[in-house]
C-alpha cells in the first residue's frame, strides 16, 4: 500500500509541475485533496522556461485515482476552526483538510509551503505530521529534472523555522 | 455527540438564508449545482448532511462567509448602503455585495495584521440647517482633516489613513455614481474607477458629508435614484463638497494671481479646475457660490458646445493609479504584511484578492511587493 499524503492547498501541485515531478510523485504516494481545494481552483502553473501558463486537470487524475477525493465533515471543521487562533485566515480548502486530518482514522501525511497552514498545523497539535516537499521527494526517491531546484518554501529549512517559531507562539499564547 | 447539533444548526441558517433571498430550493440547488434538485430540501430538513465544498458553495451564493453558516460569528444586518445616483437594481444590488464584502475582507486584513484604525470619529453631531452651513462644515472639514490649499491631492489618503475610511474603487457601469455605507466593519465609500480622478475626489467629498452626518438625517431622505430629482440633503452635500475640496480662502488666492473673472474664456476654468484637481463643473458651481459667477451664466456656460471642448481637456491624471481592482493601497499593503507574516495563507489571499494561486507573486510585483520570503530573509531566521 502507498503512504498517503495530504496536499493542503495547491501550492504543493503547482511546486511539483514546475520541477516535473508531479507524475512520479502520484505514482510513489497516494495523494488526497479534500474537495474544497479540488473543486475550487482552476489550477495553473507556469513553464519555467518559456513562462507558459499550463492547465492542470485535476480531474483527469481523480478519474484515473491518481488523486484522492475526500470531504471532511463540518462539525470537525467548526471544531477546528474554533481551536484556531483569530489571527489566523485560511481559506477553506486548507481547513477542510485539516479537518480531514483530524477525523481521519487512516494515518497520513502533509504537505504544505505556507507559513499560515504551518502555524495552523502547530496550534492543531498536527505538526508531526508535516513534511516538506523537499523531504518527501527525497524519502520516496521521486527524482528531480535538471535544473529542477525547489523555491525556499519548499524546503525543509524554512519549514522547520516556520513550526519553531509557531511551536513558540503557541507555548507564549498558554495553549 | 456533537455532530448533529452542528449539521441541524447549519441545515436552519441555510433555510433561513435562502428564505431571506426570496429563492426556492430548487432554485438554489441549481446555482449551487446539485445534480439532484431534491438536495436541497434534504438538506435544509436534516436528511442529507452537507459537506464543506457543499457549504463553501452555499455561503457564496447567500454572500455569507462559510464561519457565518456555521454559527461561529454574528451573522450581521446588512448594512445600510447609501448610494449617489442609484442606476439599475441588479447591478446596484451585484455592487453593493462587492462592496460589503470588500469591506468585511478589509476589516478582517486590518485584525489580523493588529492595525484596526485609530477611532477618529468624522461624525458630526448638530446637521446643517441650510446650504450655507453646508459650505461652512465642507471648509471646517478640509481644515480639520489637514487638507492644505489643494485638498483634493490628499483627500482619500486622509480618509483612509486618519479616519480608517475603506475606500473601494468599482466599475460601477450602470450601478451608480458612488455610494457609501457604515457597518461593524466602520465607514466605507464606494467610488467608481472608471471615472476621472478629479470626479471620485469629488464623490469622496459628498460621501464624506453622508458619513459625517449618517445619524442626522434619514436614509429615505438622502437619496435619489438617477434621473430623480435631487434630494435637499443631496444638494447639501455637493455644496459640502464644493466647499471642502476648493476652500474660499485657497481658492481666492488662486483668483488673484489670475485675470479678472469676468475676462475668462472657457480654457480658464478648465485650467483653474484642473490646478484644484476637481471638475470644470465643480469649479463653475463654486464661483456661483463664493459670487464671482450668476448662476444664469453658469448654466449658460455648462450647455454651450465651447465649454464641453475646452472640458475635453480633462484628461486622466497620469499620476493616479490607474488599477481598476476594487482595492485600496492600503488593503492590499496589510494583506501583504499578513502574508508575510504567516497571519494568512497564500491561498486566502489569493481568494481576498480575487486572483488565482499561480498568479500571486505576479498580483504582488504589480503593487510593488516582492516575494513573501523576503521578510524570512530580512529576519534572519532563513
Amino acid at each position: 500500500m502507498k503512504p498517503r499524503l495530504v496536499l493542503l492547498d495547491a501550492n504543493v501541485i503547482i511546486e511539483a509541475f514546475r520541477i516535473g515531478v508531479w507524475d512520479r510523485l502520484v505514482a510513489r504516494v497516494e495523494v488526497i485533496v479534500a474537495r474544497s481545494v479540488f473543486e475550487d481552483e482552476s489550477v495553473h502553473w507556469f513553464v519555467p522556461a518559456t513562462g507558459e501558463r499550463k492547465y492542470i486537470d485535476l480531474a483527469r487524475y481523480a478519474s484515473e485515482k491518481k488523486v484522492r477525493v475526500v470531504d471532511g465533515s463540518i462539525a470537525s471543521y467548526a471544531g477546528i476552526r474554533k481551536r484556531l487562533p483569530r489571527s489566523l485566515a485560511l481559506h477553506t480548502g486548507e481547513l477542510e483538510s485539516l479537518a480531514w486530518l483530524t477525523e481521519s482514522d487512516e494515518p497520513a501525511c502533509f504537505c504544505t509551503a505556507d507559513r499560515a497552514a504551518v502555524r495552523a498545523a502547530v496550534f492543531l497539535d498536527l505538526s508531526e505530521r508535516l513534511v516538506s516537499l523537499e523531504v518527501l521527494l527525497e524519502d520516496h526517491a521521486v527524482a528531480r529534472s535538471a535544473g529542477g531546484k525547489l523555491r525556499p518554501q519548499f524546503l525543509e529549512r524554512l519549514l522547520k523555522d516556520w513550526r519553531t517559531q509557531a511551536q513558540i507562539e503557541k507555548l507564549q499564547a498558554g495553549h | 455527540m456533537e455532530k448533529e447539533p452542528v449539521e441541524k444548526a447549519v441545515a436552519t441558517r441555510l433555510r433561513r438564508a435562502r428564505l431571506q433571498l426570496g429563492m426556492t430550493q430548487q432554485e438554489v440547488a441549481h446555482a449551487v449545482g446539485f445534480k439532484n434538485p431534491q438536495s436541497v430540501v434534504y438538506i435544509e430538513s436534516g436528511r442529507q448532511a452537507v459537506k464543506v465544498s457543499e457549504l463553501l458553495r452555499f455561503a457564496r451564493l447567500f454572500d455569507r462567509s462559510v464561519d457565518s453558516l456555521l454559527g461561529l460569528e454574528n451573522d450581521e444586518a446588512a448594512p445600510v448602503v447609501l448610494w449617489r445616483d442609484r442606476g439599475e437594481a441588479a447591478a446596484a444590488r451585484a455592487a453593493e455585495a462587492q462592496f460589503i464584502r470588500y469591506c468585511r475582507d478589509y476589516a478582517q486584513i486590518e485584525e489580523l495584521a493588529g492595525r484596526r484604525p485609530a477611532p477618529v470619529s468624522l461624525t458630526r453631531r448638530a446637521k446643517p440647517a441650510t446650504y450655507e452651513e453646508a459650505d461652512r462644515m465642507g471648509e471646517e472639514y478640509s481644515q480639520m482633516m489637514k487638507l492644505g490649499s489643494r485638498p483634493a491631492i490628499g483627500l482619500l489618503s486622509a480618509l483612509e489613513e486618519q479616519y480608517g475610511v475603506k475606500l473601494y474603487a468599482a466599475r460601477l457601469e450602470g450601478a451608480g455614481s458612488a455610494a457609501s455605507a457604515k457597518g461593524s466593519f466602520g465607514a466605507a465609500i464606494m467610488l467608481n474607477c472608471m471615472n476621472a480622478p478629479a470626479r471620485r475626489s469629488y464623490d469622496a467629498a459628498h460621501e464624506t458629508f453622508h458619513l459625517a452626518t449618517w445619524d442626522l438625517f434619514p436614509a429615505e431622505r438622502v437619496r435619489c435614484a438617477s434621473g430623480e430629482r435631487r434630494s435637499r440633503v443631496d444638494t447639501m452635500a455637493n455644496r459640502f463638497a464644493s466647499a471642502l475640496l476648493l476652500p474660499e480662502k485657497a481658492l481666492k488666492a488662486e483668483l488673484r494671481s489670475r485675470a479678472p473673472v469676468s475676462d475668462w474664456s472657457y480654457v480658464d476654468y478648465v485650467t483653474l479646475a484642473h490646478e484644484f484637481r476637481v471638475s470644470a463643473e465643480a469649479m463653475v458651481w463654486r464661483l456661483v457660490v463664493l459670487e464671482y459667477v450668476s448662476e444664469a451664466d453658469a448654466r449658460r456656460m455648462l450647455r454651450s458646445p465651447g465649454f464641453c471642448a475646452a472640458k475635453q481637456t480633462e484628461a486622466r491624471d497620469t499620476n493616479e493609479d490607474e488599477r481598476c481592482t476594487g482595492y485600496s493601497r492600503r488593503f492590499v499593503g496589510l494583506a501583504f504584511e499578513c502574508l508575510a507574516k504567516g497571519r494568512i495563507s497564500r491561498t486566502r489571499f489569493a481568494e481576498l484578492m480575487g486572483t488565482r494561486l499561480c498568479d500571486v507573486d505576479e498580483f504582488l510585483a504589480g503593487w510593488g511587493y516582492g516575494t513573501v520570503e523576503a521578510d524570512e530573509t530580512q529576519t534572519g531566521t532563513a
